[in-house]
């Protein structure tokens, strides 16, 4: 898989405080990638490091394969726009001077991009409006814009829809689908908005004390929540058998747990279980969800610890 | 760097603070030379063109203080150098083209003054009484001690990130180095005998007698107090209001050049491996 963002072992201490710690993270060409965590977990704090506003601590981050300590670097991050924690725009300036200045920083000829990124992040009728009387979307949304000056070809956000009304979510969760589905940007996107999150991403990073806690895709989420009747028996491997039988799907846990990925008839398969001298314990309906997903692995991490 | 300074200038041209700043340098070079014919007028002094002419340096070192402090404060309180940082533009050719953008934005503000003073100063005043090599000197000294401060506040407003406190901090250091200037320039100027002591004659009289000034300077200390007066960009602005104290231009400006060079390069390495949010 051709990864467009990887880091190795990356740290990053401030004086006694460590933001992350050993962090690995692979981020795959034209994926959505939902970085997860709560406040403080290092989300910012690794965005920082890739945009070049801060320097690991040690550790390595590569931008398609160019390390962070190559001199190619610096070209390989104008092929990527990003918008950090706030966005960043000139308040007293207007939307479109806005991606004018940014156009200038890039040496792009201002009317060739202003035009479609104004119409692509919905602006084009904000006229002489300062960008000190938008609406929070407003701004989270020509923060994007001046990101997207120049085509980039990853696109970093930290916490886009903070703060939004529903109708702003929306907004930013479209724009930033389209981008990915008809520009094929790869976005990385950090939030603790889970369920939101979820709509979006194609791939996911748990990141928790500075720590990554696992990387999965939204299929490997999908198995992972799939609506399922978790059942104990006294073998697992008899019961393999008798479901192997009625063709349904399932995941062992271990010798008594199983997860049964289907709704099967209770006395059927205790009947089936009987004849075969397995008795059946317990079933239990589970729905999973991102958030529980996420609970459920952050606190496998912490057991760990 | 082109493109940083293409982008610089634009938004220097929609700057409001610039612009007021053009509109007071210009204002006050009209206001000074009238100012000063009325004054001729009035009391039959002779005024000449030459005498008031750099008579805004203390306005223009404010405002650079509080213009710059803004303009790159902006920077930081809008989180827009971030948009230079994550496209890849290197931290040096940050730093260069924003302190080259507010050099020159002082400059054009002090365009602004000379052009008002020049036009209605030929007219309205009598003529220069030093050569015309001296009177570019002069400006060039203005300029290159502009200069010389900018590069000063421009170091605080990289390195103090808060925009309200680098324009505190850039005003209230501006302030201390005109004080320090003006003390100098005090000592300098102390003249060698004071008469204030009375001492009665024989027959009674009251009679003035020169005495010795404690506060004038002696040839060792004088080279030191000097030194400092050369090298301080308001210790310059003090020289150029009192012609008589230019005594070596030279070294001003290679003092200038110093203080550029130093804080730069200093604020550079700084701003390298500052954390930036």
């Amino acid at each position: 898989m051709e990864y467009v963002l990887e880091t190795q072992s990356l740290c990053k201490r401030y004086k006694q405080f460590t933001a992350l710690s050993e962090l690995d993270m692979h981020v795959p060409k034209g994926s959505i990638y939902g970085f997860v965590g709560r406040n403080g977990a290092g989300k910012t704090t690794l965005i920082r490091l890739i945009c070049g506003l801060q320097v690991p601590t040690s550790g390595v981050y590569t931008l398609w394969g160019v390390k962070n300590n190559e001199k190619g670097i610096t070209n390989m991050r104008r092929r990527m726009g990003a918008v950090v924690e706030t966005p960043s725009i000139y308040l007293d300036m207007t939307a479109k001077e806005n991606l004018q200045q940014q156009c200038r920083v890039l040496g792009l000829p201002d009317e060739k991009y202003i035009g479609d990124v104004l119409s692509l992040i919905g602006l084009s009728d904000t006229g002489k409006k300062k960008a000190r009387n938008f609406s929070l979307g407003m701004r989270q949304r020509l923060g994007i814009g001046i990101a997207l000056i120049g085509e980039p070809d990853f696109l970093v956000l930290d916490e886009p829809i903070n703060g939004l009304d529903p109708q702003g979510i929306i907004e930013i969760r479209e724009l930033i689908l389209r981008l990915n589905r008809e520009k094929q940007i790869t976005v990385l996107i950090s939030s603790h908005i889970l369920d939101e999150l979820s709509r979006l991403a194609t791939h996911y990073g748990i990141i928790d004390g500075g720590r990554m806690v696992k990387e999965f895709s939204a299929e490997e989420l999908e198995r992972a929540c799939r609506k399922c009747t978790r059942v104990e028996v006294t073998d697992t491997r008899i019961l393999a058998r008798v479901l192997d039988r009625m063709q349904l799907s399932y995941q062992i846990i271990d010798d008594r747990t199983a997860d049964i990925y289907a709704s099967p008839t209770v006395s059927v398969l205790s009947a089936a279980l009987q004849k075969e001298n397995c008795e059946l314990y317990s079933v239990k309906e589970r729905d999973e969800s991102l958030e529980s997903y996420y609970v459920s692995l952050v606190g496998e991490a912490k057991k760990a610890q | 760097m082109i493109k940083l300074l293409s982008a610089n200038f634009m938004r220097l041209w929609k700057d409001k603070l610039f612009w007021i700043g053009m509109v007071f340098m210009f204002g006050l070079g009209i206001v000074i030379p009238i100012s000063q014919y009325f004054d001729a007028k009035q009391y039959f002094f002779e005024h000449h063109f030459d005498e008031t002419m750099m008579a805004f340096i203390f306005f223009i070192g404010f405002i650079a203080a509080v213009f710059c402090s803004n303009f790159i404060g902006t920077e930081y309180s809008d989180g827009t150098i971030r948009n230079k940082l994550i496209v890849g533009r290197r931290r040096t050719e940050i730093y260069l083209s924003s302190v080259i953008t507010t050099a020159a934005a002082a400059v054009c503000m002090m365009a602004a003054y000379f052009l008002s003073y020049s036009v209605l100063g030929l007219i309205l005043l009598l003529p220069p009484k030093m050569g015309i090599g001296k009177l570019l000197l002069m400006i060039l000294i203005g300029i290159t001690s502009m200069i010389a401060l900018i590069s000063v506040f421009h170091m605080v407003s990289m390195l103090v990130t808060k925009r309200s406190a680098a324009i505190i901090i850039c005003v209230v250091l501006f302030l201390v180095l005109w004080m320090i200037a003006f003390s100098v320039y005090n000592r300098l100027s102390a003249p060698e005998s004071i008469a204030s002591y009375v001492i009665m004659s024989d027959s009674g009289e009251p009679v003035m007698q020169d005495m010795l000034n404690p506060k004038y300077l002696q040839p060792n200390e004088r080279v030191w107090y000097q030194l400092v007066q050369d090298f301080l960009p308001t210790g310059q602005h003090v020289a150029l209001t009192n012609p008589e104290l230019m005594v070596h231009p030279v070294q001003m400006l290679v003092y200038s050049a110093v203080i550029c060079i130093l804080t730069t390069v200093l604020s550079i390495v700084f701003f390298q491996k500052k954390n930036l949010k």
